[in-house]
């Protein structure tokens, strides 16, 4: 019998071709006796009854009672029904013959998932729900549940519910709650969250349960678990275009002068640029770098460099999670048209004290958290400050005298959490960053960031919840000049109260979420204040008044198991405000000072402008198997702030400007879609990811404005439209003592500006690269681990070089000599490209130790490339014009830190 | 108001570094400039027609465009013509043709290849009035070669009155002009900076014929038997302003320009042989040549700013009429204002070392002129 068994189950696949051709046995009604009858009696009363034979093993079967009445039913019918509940199948073979099958697959399958776990995991619980007797056939069955923090309590949205057999994966939405269908029968379940230990636990579900589990933080040195859980990743996240971006790996990452850095780590994201070396900001998918949303704690941050973009306003130590999203962004976000960037910072442990902190050369930092009442309230503290000064001073130079100079930076973070009864969660979270620098004789740049936040979480039910975020955010600059002829102080402010609530419900098969959010915008846009002797004239600009809004809705559900949509949708206001006086512009003449009309005043509090937009977002996975998916993201998103500029990257003196009148929303759509795979049992993952971004509106300077300190900006800036296209593909090992990623952009990004008028058009309103159009894009990065304690890192990036307008000739006009530009972003500087490495070496193993410490040691451009950053044009001592490229990074940079944990 | 950023800290800080750039650029030749004027000053006015300069070529100086029929033409359709009287340099021929406020001028050109070029017409505007001049002394400290040098100079500022009713879009330009000595006479056999000391005689005096002497050696002496005049002995070199410096109209109160910073003067023992006259000229623009010159102010201001500099491109308002050629520059209508003042050698607040022994002619020296200006007393 066996034997047979095997011959058929080989044919199995052309049999099943044939079955059901003729009148089948299948078709044979019950009559009702063979309830309460063990399958085995009953297989042989048929056989007596019907020329049909049945082939299967016995002991498969022991066991098997028909549990119901089956009369009016088909044979067919029975048998799936009995089926259901095991690992058993069957074939018909020529109308008389019923093959049971076995299938040993699901079963081998869960001992190697379950081996693999329990090499990492001591124990494995297992949970049932139900018998397979009280499965009902027409209820799927749902598990839900909540997953917390083991230490904070906090939910852990975004945490994927990974059921291992059956390659499904859900992600927990924001208050930690999940909700998964499954066949019945035995299943693995991985919870798996970026900087947490992965949590197993077998599930043996025949009707609906609960399971609910708290997951640890990773400990550094658990590289596995690192490893691991950013396994399936790529493929299974239900949305197209989302990073989760890891802090750990992030610290094994070579880092400039060995400070640890989020925005490095987003560059090396394909579809992400940078202007150059002294850039935080990041252009993704062709946008400006003004066009990402970056959050801390829900709070808009408007500036997040430090010392001139050299590094971010973020301590990587106080980031408990950052999310980057280039693709198929959410209704809940909006304000920007490219990206979003939304970190969510530390709590403090409700258990116990303890912390992180590092030496690094140019800064330090310290974070520490711990309980204020045991498993109610918890508080955490942390801050970086630099000690640059000192080695400014130290330093001879025969550029300048440094003696007087000045170059501080840090950056602060308090949060407390409490717990208020079951339901409810309250946070207080403060943020401030604050940058100065001088130049011997020279002015004094200060800018500094505030983000303060109140925020309750509460459970009207298990299903039903709601946060309220009020909060309040600042960005300041000044500019001292302490010459005594031409001393000054320019200010410039932005403060922007917002208000948020969300709410989230879910049901078996939705997760609703909708809210209302807005913003009070108020702009301070210059004042110049001449100093004592100074010659220069006191000017004040009129504030800026506006308010933005947007109110949401969005439906994540499961159309069929292997499909998962989230459409949404939102709705953005903005509203200008007075005091205004908005000027107008003479009919059918270019708008400048001398076509002005008249001028309107605007009194105190009067909307005079007020814009709509109405943005569709849509994010849809496929999944094609268990190892691979196909993703599609659409979004529109509006943008009502404008980042007045000339320059590629953001400088500290660049001005916000609200849309009004004259500054149209920029409005973008993009299109994305891609293909993602994993091979060799997840060892590798390959993905192929194309959009398509559509800009109206973009916003370009007219040549020889005047931007700053100007009441007629409208005078100055042209707007127009962009496009970016491109493919991303990327290809990551995933496991094993060498992993790393290799990914190539291939991406355009062109504008046109083309107004009525000569003076309105940029390059005769022809198509032209937009400043970071970098049409080729590599990156590749690596970790080798060398022992479970050292690794040796790198990556490498290669990038096209950036457009730029190059002086192609001089002449002289009335004695002063100039230079003749092409026409925009015609030239390009040359290619950028760089390597660094770094050794890491990480404390010991033992679970039980005062503190894990770090040594990083790493070299930042090895290979001393000297990248261009820009181009100018320098006149000679004998008159002669030559052009000269700046590198701000022309040699390779060592650097060693050292980090802890306790 | 200056906001530009200074990259030193970051150089040392990073290795950073500037070399020259490997772009290739087209060849400028074919870029045509054209610079000129009409103002309510007695003329003749000047058109100059020359090729762009190309970058990287160690010729500074701009190809003439010679042979052009060039006139300027008013509103009425009144036409001045221009002689060449220079290669590429044309003047208007009539002595009695004036610019006169209120009224619109623009210039032809045709090259003698026939192409044809026009300037948009330019309408005279008033100016208001320049009401004084005046210089602070500055110390200043210069980096050059990784070498701090000092550099004082004199900062010039003037006062003036826009008119109401008007954009005020306005120009000021510094003129100087100073005298230099120089010692043809001592010229050595050997050439170069190196001369003959004549008492005791060391070294041969081969002294230039322009000196109006010869020399010999008498008794350990050189003597320098005079047959002419020294016509390279004494120069009066002008210079002008190397960046334009135009009104800002945020800055204005009640139509008072108060305290404009025009530019500086840098104390240099040449400069200030004997003293130095500025000249400021207060000009009055249309709105295409105001933005011509804030471009370049701005290309000037911001060329080496660590971020991506302004690269606006002046064109001018000079355009083709029969052709696809491209040209660049400006036949601007100014109303023009002056003012004068001698900074003297005494002004400087220290005593300045007496000039160098330049064994050349004055002549040799750009701008140099050897007639004494009739303002110079």
């Amino acid at each position: 019998m066996n034997l047979i068994l095997k011959i058929l189950l080989l044919s199995s696949f052309v049999i099943l071709g044939y079955s059901g051709r003729c009148q089948s046995v299948l078709s044979y009604t019950p009559d009702g006796s063979e309830q309460g009858k063990s399958l085995k009696n009953f297989i042989e009363e048929l056989e007596g009854k019907l020329t049909v034979r049945f082939y299967f093993e016995e002991a498969w079967i022991e066991g098997i009672t028909i549990e119901n009445s089956y009369a009016g039913k088909t044979l067919q019918f029975m048998l799936d029904d009995i089926f259901a509940v095991s690992d058993l199948t069957y074939l018909e073979f020529n109308s008389h013959a019923i093959v049971l099958i076995r299938n040993p697959e699901p079963g081998m399958k869960r001992k190697l998932i379950v081996d693999s776990i329990m090499r990492r995991q001591s124990d494995l619980s297992k949970v049932v729900f139900g018998t397979p007797q009280s499965y009902d056939r027409k209820k799927k069955i749902i598990i839900n549940g909540t997953l917390l923090d083991l230490q904070t309590r906090r939910p852990l949205g975004g945490t994927n519910v990974i059921v291992n057999d059956l390659h499904t994966v859900s992600t927990a939405d924001e208050n930690g709650k999940y909700t998964i269908d499954l066949p019945p029968g035995e299943h693995i379940l991985t919870f798996s969250r970026v900087n947490y230990d992965n949590e197993s636990v077998v599930v043996e579900a025949y009707e609906n349960g609960k399971v609910d589990a708290m997951l640890t933080e990773s400990a550094i040195m658990l590289s596995e678990v690192v490893v691991t859980e950013s396994a399936n990743k790529e493929i299974t996240t239900s949305r197209i275009g989302l990073t989760t971006l890891n802090v750990t790996d992030m610290k094994r990452q070579p880092a400039l002068l060995g400070e640890i850095d989020i925005g490095r780590q987003i560059q090396q994201q394909p579809g992400v640029t940078t202007a150059g070396e002294a850039s935080t900001g990041f252009n993704v998918r062709g946008g400006g770098a003004d066009q990402n949303l970056i959050q801390y704690d829900q709070i808009p941050i408007f500036n997040t460099s430090h010392l001139f973009g050299f590094f971010s306003s973020f301590n990587s130590d106080n980031i408990k999670e950052a999310t980057f999203l280039k693709g198929g962004i959410p209704a809940e976000f909006g304000g920007k048209v490219s990206s979003v960037l939304n970190i969510k910072s530390k709590d403090g442990s409700y258990e116990k004290w303890g912390g992180s902190g590092g030496i690094g050369l140019i800064s330090s930092y310290l974070t520490i958290g711990g309980p204020l009442r045991k498993d109610t309230s918890s508080l955490s503290l942390s801050f970086r400050t630099t000690y640059s000064q000192q080695l400014v001073n130290s330093i001879r130079t025969n550029y300048v005298d440094l003696t007087n100079s000045l170059v501080k930076f840090y950056d602060g973070a308090v949060k407390y959490s409490r717990r208020m009864g079951k339901n409810t969660r309250l946070s207080l979270s403060a943020y401030h960053s604050s940058d100065q620098f001088r130049l011997s004789g020279d002015s004094t740049y200060q800018w500094t960031n505030w983000a303060t936040s109140v925020r309750v979480d509460h459970f009207f039910s298990p299903d039903f919840s709601a946060s309220f975020v009020a909060g309040w955010g600042a960005y300041a600059y000044k500019v001292t000049s302490s010459s005594v002829t031409s001393g000054f102080d320019l200010s410039y402010q932005n403060s922007y109260p917002v208000f948020k609530t969300d709410f989230n419900y879910q049901t078996e098969r939705h997760k609703f979420s909708f809210g209302l959010q807005s913003q009070l915008y108020i702009f301070n846009p210059g004042t110049l204040q001449p100093a004592a002797q100074s010659s220069v004239k006191y000017v004040k600009m009129d504030e800026q008044h506006s308010l933005e809004s947007g109110i949401y809705f969005g439906d994540a559900f499961t159309l069929n198991p292997r499909t998962t949509v989230e459409a949404g949708l939102r709705l953005s206001i903005f509203n200008s405000m007075g005091p205004a006086n908005v000027a107008y512009y003479k009919n059918g003449s270019t708008r400048s000072l001398a076509n002005i009309d008249y001028v309107d005043s605007i009194r105190d509090g009067q909307i005079y402008n007020t814009y709509v937009g109405l943005e569709p977002r849509l994010s849809a996975v496929y999944s094609i198997d268990g190892n691979s998916s196909v993703k599609f993201g659409y979004n529109r998103m509006y943008q009502y702030l404008h980042l007045i500029t000339n320059t590629v990257a953001i400088t500290p003196v660049d001005i916000w400007q609200p849309s009004n009148p004259y500054f149209k929303p920029e409005v973008a759509d993009q299109f994305s879609a891609g293909y993602f795979r994993s091979l060799k049992s997840k060892k590798y993952e390959v993905s192929a990811e194309v959009f398509y971004k559509n800009i109206e509106n973009i916003l370009d300077y007219k040549d020889g404005s005047k931007l700053l300190l100007n009441p007629n900006l409208e005078t100055s800036l042209l707007q127009g439209r962009g496009i970016s296209y491109g493919i991303e593909t990327s290809i990551s090992k995933i496991t094993g003592k060498l992993t790393g990623n290799l990914n190539y952009t291939y991406s355009r990004s062109l504008r046109k500006i083309s107004g009525p008028f000569p003076e309105e058009k940029i390059n005769n309103g022809n198509w032209f690269p937009a400043n970071y159009d970098q049409p080729h894009i590599v990156n590749l990065s690596w970790r080798l681990a060398l022992s479970r304690r050292h690794y040796f890192t790198g990556n490498f990036t290669y990038h096209t070089g950036r457009p730029v307008s190059i002086p192609l000739s001089s002449s002289i006009v009335d004695g002063v000599p100039f230079t003749n530009f092409s026409d925009r972003n015609q030239y390009r500087i040359a290619d950028y490209h760089r390597l660094d490495i770094g050794f890491v070496i990480e404390g010991n193993h033992r679970r039980k130790k005062i503190w894990d410490g770090t040594w990083t040691v790493s070299v930042y451009n090895l290979y001393a490339r000297k990248n261009p950053y820009t181009v100018f044009f320098k006149s000679g001592p004998d008159g002669a014009f030559t052009a000269y490229q700046l590198s701000i990074l022309g040699t390779a940079l060592p650097s060693v830190s050292y980090s802890l944990k306790f | 108001m200056r906001v530009v950023f200074t990259y030193f800290l970051l150089f040392f800080l990073t290795g950073g570094c500037v070399d020259p750039a490997n772009i290739k650029v087209p060849s400028a030749s074919d870029y045509l400039v054209v610079d000129g004027s009409i103002t309510d000053e007695p003329g003749p006015y000047v058109v100059t027609l020359a090729h762009a300069i190309s970058l990287n070529e160690k010729e500074t100086n701009a190809v003439p465009e010679t042979g052009a029929k060039i006139s300027i033409v008013d509103d009425t359709g009144a036409e001045q013509v221009l002689s060449e009287f220079t290669a590429g340099t044309y003047r208007t021929i009539n002595p009695g043709f004036m610019g006169q406020a209120g009224k619109k001028y623009y210039v032809k050109i045709k090259t003698k290849d026939g192409r044809e070029f026009e300037s948009a017409p330019e309408t005279l505007q008033p100016v208001g009035s320049l009401d004084s001049l005046y210089y602070e002394f500055e110390y200043h400290t210069e980096y050059i070669n990784n070498k701090s040098v000092a550099a004082n100079r004199f900062r010039i500022y003037v006062n003036a009155t826009g008119l109401n009713n008007t954009d005020n879009l306005i120009r000021w330009k510094w003129n100087g002009t100073y005298e230099v000595e120089n010692f043809p006479q001592y010229a050595h056999v050997s050439g170069g900076n190196t001369f003959c000391l004549p008492r005791p005689c060391i070294g041969i005096c081969t002294p230039l014929p322009c000196s109006g002497v010869t020399s010999f050696v008498d008794d350990g002496v050189c003597v320098f038997p005079r047959f002419a005049p020294c016509t390279c002995c004494n120069c009066w070199v002008s210079e002008s302003a190397q960046t334009p410096v135009v009104s800002d109209d945020q800055l204005v109160v009640n139509n008072r320009f108060n305290k404009v910073f025009v530019g500086t003067i840098p104390v240099t023992r040449r400069a200030f042989y004997n003293k130095y006259h500025v000249e400021v000229e207060q000009m009055s623009l249309s709105p295409v040549a105001y933005n011509f010159w804030r471009i370049i102010t701005q290309q000037k201001t911001q060329a080496s700013s660590i971020f991506q500099p302004v690269n606006g491109k002046a064109r001018g308002n000079i355009s083709p009429t029969n052709n696809s050629s491209e040209i660049i520059g400006l036949f601007s209508a100014s109303s023009v204002k002056r003012k004068s003042i001698f900074l003297l050698r005494e002004f400087v607040p220290y005593k300045l070392a007496p000039i160098d022994t330049v064994t050349g002619s004055c002549l040799d020296i750009r701008n140099a002129v050897n007639i004494k200006p009739a303002f110079w007393q």
